[in-house]
């Protein structure tokens, strides 16, 4: 019996055609809406919350307001940051009548300037999103190693050049939204979450109430992207009314609601200069990497402080002088979304290496050659240890899998018939997977087993990949292991999904649990059998006697052996670090400048490959969300700071039509990272690889289209740009 | 979806749907509901009424007419989509709006009287030179395409007016529309619709329009001439386009520049052209 490594399908989706149980389909008796009023300005003072009108109506609860102080806390600081933050927060019987109710709080707002761009607010005279920290800058660390300014004078070229990451809407199928119930003891919070137990703890400070007053329940969940990480206000202000009303209180966004709301993706601009020879080996970067991190630092700093370190990948260069910054700015909090700092830093690197390319002369992939890490382990100068991989041979071997140079001829052939296609590759390193993470794994009495976990996979099939680990340590048929998550009454820690950490550490704790459990269960059997015993396959046997594991667990349930029935396990998980290749090509209209993806290739080593299925799948939407970041996804705001992209109508996501095919291969001889798994994580290496490839993969067509040098430098690309660089603008 | 309250009214006909519309100026007639229902999730607009007219099964056909058609106005997408006869620049048409489950619900008429400046069967019925077939209190009158679109979400409707029926006297031999737009259910960018009449080679008819490029969809007048009587040589066919970008007023928005509409009017308009004759 081996399942790791096998295309098993899905077993935790069964349920998902007859009684899928998302947030908004849960109904509790006497259960009551919420909703929100909304900052219609990105920047004003709030001078007077009027919720009496909505208050008067038929079926109105309750209504929270900046009056009502904390928990609810709106209006921190008698103001509102961007457009869409909650002003107050309106409880009725009906959500008809609670969005009538809404249009009847009033709101006296004292207009201010917004300041909208990253790179203007941190000029002198902005307009201060803060005025308590006297600067829009909210946090600025020197990552530094070497010397860079030496190694720039010392470079046979320099450049200089600013990179810009546009924002993203992270669109999640299911939009955010949390129910919450108080029976006089204990808060059951039901969360479209990725963190449950943050969520816990979250909710149990605000409330000032013990851990054991909260109970977060996780539903099936349609998807996250990195948008549900961050424990919102909104989560904890319901949490509040259920608990001050003492009945079920309901918050589900409308997917408007969500886009004013929810984190938003990317962000970030690297200004830099890098020095290089003149045979392409880069010496130096310095520069900064800023993060329009909007109205509230959640996560500005962490995004641009991981894209400064993983800014080497794993290229030589040593003397690097990287700023991360964080700047305050009137848009909705920044959030990590789908790669989270590293799909930029990919982007930033691999866009130094083309630039490199097109400076001396060389292949791109020459230049990276020359610029490669051997293998790992490798201290990277910015304090990162990367755990294992042969970068160079790897990169080599994916060059060669992904059949790179065949599309350039295949482009260069079909350009003869007047078709215009273009091929962009990347190299990338990311890191995955911190913290801690639980498991528990429970023998139950007919040698069946329950593996509870603390991450809290929400459409990513860690649950298979899981019971596949779970199932090969106790030797037990797949059917005989049930994985269960979501619901902090099962587990009493962990930290969620997110970061490509899921199967690595959650599977890493299962693993060691489950260990310990057998470890205990052949005690326990050699007790029984009256001597030292072997196991394999369910059966422990002594000599000429045998036991089978559901004996044991049966002998331990009923007291005749003393034993534990139940393992758990607190896992320090370390970051490891996958690697890999990927490779875009377009197609495009040189008449209009509109792009189609049509392929996407790689070579990854994400380590030990624990279901290739489900891998496959993390590749085929990574991919396309890198992709998208380049070619369709923009968010765009006005001088004043008012979203012009308010909803799908304007705001573009891929749906099928626009996929391009998928040809993903995988190391074949991963290098395993250093945790019982072996493994390193998926999720998020494909938007890391693919961003970065289908930038070059879309200069590469214009520049077939004209023959011209031309450069790339932010996303996403419009059409009307590329047109306009067609035709010979700048 | 939470909208403001509104009553709901199945009519069971067309003169019942005419009359409650014309007692009440803030009713409005439900159709597929493809560009009502997202205005009422986004409470952009609040009817006291809503009539529904969709079960009017005797407002969904097509027919041929002589050398041309009549479409009932409750014709789906779809159905038109599915369209094998003649004016088969319908079906290419229709393939281009949104996505299979829009066009399963939305309506031929409910698109031209809702008059978006950038949906396609304006553009498309303006080509065909059809006739909009319109019932109100006052009886049923007859207003050319032309004169239908008359700005933005604004048309010749009167209070209580309903749009029941496209007209098309004469189908082109030869028709196409092309859309460029940033992905396949958005909206255009600009957006073409040719009709042509061919004789030896030499276009002898041409009807062009435009949409997505304006406050209203347009006729391509400069652009019709500067084909018709001519064969369409790549010459010409530069010509429409320089006319086509020429003549539009297309303006700035969040998903394109005037300019970059301007020049795709014209790369729309060559396309159709080159489409309809087969190039």
């Amino acid at each position: 019996m081996r399942y790791v490594g096998k295309p098993l399908p899905r077993l935790e989706d069964y349920h998902l055609l007859y009684q899928a149980r998302y947030l908004d389909d849960i109904e509790l008796p006497g259960m009551l809406y919420a909703g929100f009023v909304r900052s219609p300005y990105a920047h004003a003072r709030v001078k007077r919350v009027d919720a009496s009108e909505a208050l008067a109506m038929p079926g109105v609860v309750a209504a929270f307001t900046p009056q009502s102080g904390k928990p609810f806390d709106f209006a921190p600081g008698g103001k509102v940051r961007y457009q869409g933050e909650a002003v107050a927060m309106v409880v009725a019987v009906d959500r008809y009548t609670l969005y009538d109710a809404l249009e009847k709080v009033y709101v006296d707002y004292e207009p201010l300037p917004a300041v909208v761009d990253p790179l203007k607010a941190m000029e002198p005279g902005a307009p201060l999103v803060d005025e308590s920290l006297g600067t829009n800058v909210s946090r600025r660390e020197k990552y530094a190693s070497g010397d860079a300014e030496r190694a720039l004078s010392s470079s046979d070229r320099v450049v200089e050049e600013t990179l810009t990451i546009n924002r993203v809407v992270p669109s999640p199928m299911e939009p955010h939204g949390v129910l919450a119930a108080y029976d006089g003891r204990t808060l059951l919070v039901y969360d479209s979450t990725q963190k449950p137990h943050i969520v816990r703890r979250e909710i149990a400070k605000s409330l000032d109430v013990p851990l054991t007053a909260v109970r977060v329940v996780q539903p099936d969940v349609g998807g996250g992207f990195g948008s549900k990480i961050q424990v919102y206000p909104e989560e904890v202000r319901v949490a509040a009314a259920a608990m001050a009303l003492r009945r079920p209180v309901k918050w589900v966004a409308t997917r408007s609601e969500d886009f004013k709301m929810t984190t938003y993706g990317r962000g970030l601009i690297l200004r830099y200069k890098a020095g290089f020879t003149k045979d392409g080996v880069l010496k130096a970067i310095k520069g900064e990497v800023v993060a329009d991190a909007g109205a509230y630092d959640w996560f500005g700093f962490d995004l641009a402080s991981t894209a400064a370190t993983m800014l080497p990948a794993a290229y030589k260069v040593r003397d690097l002088d990287i700023d991360a910054v964080s700047v305050l700015t009137n848009k909705p909090p920044l959030g990590p979304y789908r790669g989270a700092g590293r799909p930029e830093a990919t982007l930033f690197i691999e866009r130094i290496m083309d630039l490199i390319a097109d400076e001396t002369g060389l292949d791109p992939v020459e230049v990276r050659r020359r610029n490669l890490v051997e293998a790992g382990p490798y201290d990277n100068p910015l304090g990162l240890h990367y755990d294992s991989g042969e970068y160079l041979a790897t990169f080599n071997r994916g060059i060669e899998a992904t059949g790179y140079y065949d599309l350039i001829r295949t482009a260069e052939a079909e350009k003869t018939s007047g078709r215009i296609l273009g091929v962009g590759m990347s190299f990338y390193v990311e890191i995955t997977t911190y913290g801690h993470e639980v498991a528990i794994v429970r023998a139950e009495r007919d040698g069946s087993f329950t593996v509870a976990v603390g991450i809290a996979p929400h459409g990513q099939g860690d649950a298979t990949g899981i019971a596949q680990l779970v199932a090969d340590e106790l030797q037990v048929p797949i059917e005989r292991v049930r994985v269960i998550w979501g619901d902090t009454d099962v587990v009493p820690d962990g930290m969620g999904t997110d970061g490509s950490r899921s199967l690595t550490a959650g599977g890493s704790a299962a693993v060691l649990a489950a260990r310990r459990l057998l470890a205990e269960l052949k005690r326990a059997a050699e007790e029984l059998l009256g001597g030292p015993a072997e196991y394999s396959d369910g059966v422990f046997r002594s000599g000429d006697r045998a036991i089978s594991i559901g004996e044991v667990v049966e002998a331990i349930y009923r007291g005749k052996v003393k034993a534990q029935p139940e393992a758990v396990e607190v896992y320090r998980a370390k970051p490891t670090f996958p690697y890999g290749v990927g490779v875009v090509m377009v197609e495009l209209d040189p008449e209009t400048g509109l792009v189609k993806p049509l392929l996407y290739r790689s070579y990854d080593d994400i380590g030990v490959v624990v279901n290739p299925l489900l891998v496959e799948g993390q590749i085929h939407g990574g991919a396309l969300q890198g992709i998208s970041q380049v070619l369709y996804e923009e968010v765009v705001y006005d001088q004043d700071g008012n979203l012009a992209t308010p909803n799908f109508a304007f705001y573009h996501i891929p749906k099928a039509v626009e996929a391009p095919r998928y040809e993903p291969k995988l190391a074949e001889t991963p290098h395993r990272s250093d945790h019982p798994t072996g493994t390193k994580g998926v999720g998020e290496a494909p938007t890391v690889a693919a961003a970065a490839a289908a930038i070059k993969a879309v200069e590469d067509a214009i520049r077939r289209a004209t023959g011209r040098r031309v450069r790339l430098t932010s996303t996403p690309i419009r059409p009307e740009e590329i047109y306009k660089l067609i035709r010979g603008g700048s | 979806m939470i909208p403001p309250q509104f009553e709901y009214h199945r009519a069971s006909s067309l003169e019942e749907a005419i009359e409650i519309l014309s007692e009440d100026p803030n009713a409005k007639p439900l159709a597929g509901g493809q560009s009502l229902i997202p205005l009422l999730k986004l409470r952009a607009i609040a009817p006291s009424k809503l009539v529904d007219i969709g079960r009017l099964k005797e407002l969904s056909y097509i027919r041929p007419e002589g050398e041309g058609l009549a479409i009932g106005a409750l014709t789906t997408h779809w159905d038109l989509e599915r369209w094998a006869g003649p004016c088969g620049v319908l079906s290419e048409a229709a393939r281009q709006i949104g996505d299979p489950q829009i066009r399963a619900m939305g309506t031929i008429g409910g698109s031209l009287a809702h008059a978006d400046p950038a949906a396609d069967w304006p553009a498309v019925v303006l080509a065909l030179g059809a006739t909009i077939e319109i019932k109100g209190p006052s009886g049923p009158r007859e207003v050319p395409a032309e004169d239908f679109f008359q700005g933005p979400y604004t048309t010749a409707l009167q209070q209580g007016e309903l749009v029941v029926g496209i007209r098309i006297s004469r189908c082109p031999p030869k028709a196409s529309y092309v859309k460029i737009a940033r992905s396949h259910n958005d909206f255009a960018i600009a957006g073409v619709a040719a009709a042509l009449w061919v004789k030896d080679g030499v276009v002898e008819e041409a009807r062009l329009a435009a949409t997505g490029v304006g406050l209203k969809p347009v006729r391509l007048k400069r652009a019709e001439e500067s084909i018709r009587g001519r064969r369409a040589t790549a010459d010409v066919l530069a010509e429409v386009a320089e006319a086509a970008s020429k003549e539009v007023e297309p303006i700035s928005d969040v998903r394109a520049s005037a300019e970059y509409r301007r020049a795709m009017a014209g790369i729309a308009a060559r396309r159709a052209v080159r489409r309809a004759l087969g190039l």
